[in-house]
């Protein structure tokens, strides 16, 4: 038992080595790449893929019970999968959904009479992805048209839907609906073809990891079996790739055109740009002086609001302690000092070193008035109280006095 | 037609004019006592703020500002007006 394990754990990584040879996972990173990008469904041509389904035992004739004996006259025909497509799921790098689109033509010998009859379809879903993550299904026969491209009255009471087995690397599902068909529908119907079409999706697998696996279905005992590796390697996927890669091309090499003259009429602008700002340049040195007021009276106001805190002051006077004359250039240049901060320089009041014959009365000392300020709280509050009613006294006066000098 | 094209000559000859014309620049020695003077009255203003009511200065004083250009405004216009005989003031 161990030894037939082996051997199938050996064969299966063998066919999924040739597997990714026949699809480069590169490529189909590239798509799926691309797809994140912008959301692409790629499609393959219809009718690419195609069997014959066949019945093991008895390829035209097998019995079943039933109230019709449909498999008696059903007549193998060929199944066509309409369409494969690869969409996005989720993050690209991981998941990735495939659509089916499968059509079961079938033709019916035999009238149906009266009676209602009716067929069990039943196809299950075998693949072996090595992770599944996710799992998604959804799939129902849902159409039924006879040759003259009427829908035929069809109903289906059950529909079942189980896991027949599930592991890490194996999953089965099944689903199996039996269809009526009425007889006002086909009363007269000696010979009919009807096209079974039933669409289904499985999502979330790996992108790296494509079912490998089977759909098989049945029609009353009538297997059809469809190899789900083969769909995806041998068909349509390294076309669509080709595609895509095509699209992906010309997509660059349009947008490399597109950067290309964007990129020239930047040049252009900013050349034209370039000059019209060295202009204005020239125009603003040669004529600074005219808003130098302008400047002075913005720096001026700062300063007195701010004070020695005000952020352009300290932006321009940091380490500045004062200015001196210079006698030959006749400058008054700063006194540059490295300790000393003009922030808390404002409220300090230096008394200067004194010396008397070599004697050294006293020390430089540096009194800080707002100390005061917080030693004496309550002179300060009556101080301000004094002098905000006097200043609105002033203001008062003020506005009277513009009042008369406009008004008369 | 004529019009934009004699406005637009005109327009362009103004421009030419202004880049042509090159103002001295200001004095070294002058925008260095300027800088001085900055510097001095950030270092006075401080010990004003001590006693004097800063909030209140500030605001008394914009709207002091605010009402002087008020004003002139006001004269700049009757100004104009008064030019206009048709509009009777005096």
């Amino acid at each position: 038992m161990i030894r037939f394990f082996s051997l199938f754990k050996s064969l299966y990584l063998r066919s999924g080595w040739i597997f990714f040879k026949c699809v480069s996972p590169l490529l189909m990173g590239a798509v799926l790449a691309l797809t994140a990008v912008q959301p692409l469904t790629v499609n393959a041509a219809a009718g690419e893929f195609s069997f014959r389904a066949f019945n093991e035992s008895d390829p035209v004739h097998s019995e079943s019970g039933g109230a019709v004996n449909l498999s008696e006259t059903y007549r193998p025909n060929q199944i066509t999968i309409d369409s494969v497509s690869v969409d996005q799921l989720g993050h690209v790098d991981y998941f990735y959904t495939m659509f089916f689109d499968i059509n079961v033509p079938i033709s019916i010998y035999g009238a149906l009479g009266g009676d209602s009859g009716y067929w069990d379809l039943r196809y299950s879903l075998l693949y072996t992805p090595s992770y599944v993550f996710n799992y998604e299904y959804k799939g129902f026969p849902y159409e039924i048209y006879n040759e003259s491209g009427i829908r035929v009255d069809v109903h289906t009471d059950q529909l079942n839907f189980r896991i027949t087995s599930s592991g890490e690397n194996r999953l089965t599902e099944e689903i199996s609906s039996r269809y009526y068909l009425s007889s006002s529908a086909n009363s007269n119907s000696y010979i009919s073809n009807y096209n079974i079409n039933f669409k289904f999706q499985v999502s979330g697998m790996s992108r790296n990891h494509y079912p490998t696996g089977y759909v098989t279905l049945n029609l009353n005992n009538m297997r059809i079996v469809k190899n789900f590796a083969r769909l995806v390697s041998a068909g349509n996927i390294p076309q669509l790739i080709k595609e895509v890669d095509k699209s992906i091309d010309e997509g660059n090499q349009a947008a490399a055109d597109r950067w290309e003259e964007d990129r020239f009429d930047a040049e252009e602008a900013g050349s034209d740009m370039t000059g019209f700002a060295s202009q204005l340049d020239n125009l603003k040195n040669t004529w600074s002086i005219l808003w130098y007021p302008i400047e002075f009276t913005n720096r001026f106001i700062q300063v007195f609001v701010g004070g020695t805190s005000a952020a352009a002051y300290q932006d321009e006077f940091a380490y500045i302690t004062g200015y001196t004359y210079n006698d030959e250039t006749g400058f008054l240049e700063p006194i540059m000092s490295r300790s000393v901060q003009p922030a808390s320089a404002g409220t300090g009041i230096t008394f200067p070193a004194f010396s008397l014959m070599g004697y050294q009365i006293w020390d430089s000392y540096t009194y800080d008035l707002s100390q005061v300020k917080d030693q004496l709280p309550v002179v300060f509050d009556a101080l301000y109280v004094i002098i905000s009613i006097l200043e609105m006294l002033w203001f008062v006066g003020y506005l009277r006095k513009k009042y008369e000098e406009v008004f008369g | 037609m004529v019009q934009f094209i004699i406005i637009g000559a005109i327009i362009a000859i103004i421009v030419a004019y202004l880049l042509v014309i090159t103002f001295p620049e200001l004095a070294p020695a002058v925008e260095s006592a300027l800088d001085a003077l900055i510097f001095y009255v950030g270092q006075a203003i401080d010990i004003v703020w001590i006693f004097v009511p800063k909030t209140i200065t500030i605001t008394l004083m914009s709207l002091a500002v605010a009402v002087e250009v008020v004003v002139l405004g006001y004269k700049f216009v009757m100004w104009i007006l008064r030019k206009i005989p048709t509009a009777g003031i005096s």
